[in-house]
């Protein structure tokens, strides 16, 4: 067979097979996709000059000789990053040093719980954030009981409220951060951008309420007049700000996690963490 | 001897290994994964350099170009950008005051021992 001519398919999809699950590995360690694209691009072409080379020599192209020669090369487990094992280490040793101090059925049950937590997998596939969802209810049910404890007079309920719309808040900003450095393995942002703007749109919305709707003005133009501008204010005001947020997200460099600018800052290829979307 | 040393100290050194093959010639990912593979002590694989080379692209060190291979796909030509020349000659620099730091306290210690 010429060297120029196409493989037969099941060649191919054997490299193919190979290329997948490398890029699978550097997915998983957040590398970018220009990165991704480059090392595979790399390992395929390095395929065909050994499979050029076999051929020179004399050899027969088929299954077996791909075969060998994808067995000859690094796994593909080996582009996770050299730091991976540390970790993995750090994590076995942190558990079996749990193991040791517990005897009682409760510490076992707590040491089942945290094996069962380091040994789930890490997710390669993108999907919704939790922490957006979580950012954008957790206001809402603050609201409530905010209200709930005024008419009640319930302080605690108020001040749980208060609570919740905070950390909802939180929840939405630390989600908006996560989902900007995932590489994609995170979505719902624009979720978590409403639960961002929540707390200040709220506030505004009740300091303008209560100035306009006692104002002369505000009697003036009726109360319906006046909640329709509202309404129309504050779909602007999150429009404009979710505008902006995407933006802001679009400039953040491709595919690469802080985790990841940090470990290499320091020299070291970066670590399965950096990828880790939880 | 501590094999984890030593693969730390080749990974350190390795970034200086790669823009100084690349610097040389301009060269192809598999050729610069033979000719670092052949140089006693590195023992590098392609799993180690391909992820360097996509990095050292990424941060403007090297740049590329397409150019068709006898067999497959097109193949990715590396060589030295001018911020690659630049810290070739930094990282070199700084390996050469290591290098003669290091040998200059073993032969003390070397000296030491002899009296």
């Amino acid at each position: 067979m010429e060297i120029n001519e196409p493989y037969p398919i099941e060649i191919t999809q054997s490299i193919n097979r190979f290329l997948d699950r490398i890029e699978h590995v550097l997915l998983t360690r957040g590398t970018s996709r220009a990165e991704r694209t480059s090392i595979c691009a790399e390992v395929e072409s390095q395929i065909h000059t050994m499979i050029e080379r076999k051929l020179e020599a004399g050899a027969e192209l088929n299954l077996d000789l791909v075969n060998g020669i994808i067995e000859s090369m690094d796994p593909p487990e080996s582009y996770a990053p050299s730091i991976e094992p540390v970790l993995q280490s750090e994590q076995v040793l942190h558990a079996e040093s749990i193991s040791a101090a517990s005897k009682e059925p409760v510490e076992k049950a707590m040491l089942g719980y945290v094996r069962k937590i380091l040994d789930r997998p890490k997710r390669t596939t993108p999907g919704l954030d939790w922490v957006a969802i979580f950012g954008l209810i957790t206001p809402f049910l603050g609201v409530l009981l905010v209200f709930f404890g005024m008419n009640g007079r319930h302080e605690g309920s108020t001040i749980l409220g208060f609570l919740l719309i905070f950390a909802g808040v939180a929840a939405s900003g630390i989600s908006f951060w996560r989902i900007r450095h995932s590489n994609g393995l995170l979505t719902g942002q624009r979720i978590a951008s409403v639960g961002m703007l929540m707390l200040p749109l709220l506030m505004v919305n009740g300091i303008l309420s209560v100035v306009l709707f006692r104002s002369p003005f505000g009697q003036f133009l009726g109360s319906l007049v006046l909640a329709a501008a509202l309404l129309y204010a504050n779909y602007r005001v999150v429009k404009a700000a979710m505008h902006w947020l995407a933006s802001y997200s679009a400039k953040a460099p491709e595919g690469v996690f802080a985790t990841t600018e940090i470990v290499r800052d320091a020299g070291i290829e970066p670590g399965p963490l950096s990828g880790v979307a939880t | 001897m501590d094999s984890t040393w030593l693969s730390q100290m080749r990974k350190g050194i390795l970034e200086l290994c790669v823009l100084a093959v690349v610097t040389r010639d301009e060269t192809y990912g598999y050729a610069i994964v033979e000719t670092l593979g052949k140089i006693p002590g590195m023992e590098v694989t392609e799993s180690t350099i391909y992820p360097l080379l996509a990095r050292l692209c990424s941060e403007g060190l090297l740049k590329h170009r397409m150019a068709k291979s006898p067999s497959g796909p097109s193949r990715r030509y590396y060589s030295l950008s001018a911020t690659g020349k630049k810290r070739l000659n930094e990282l070199s620099s700084a390996w050469g005051t290591i290098v003669d730091s290091v040998s200059t306290l073993l032969s003390q210690r070397e000296t030491s021992v002899a009296l």
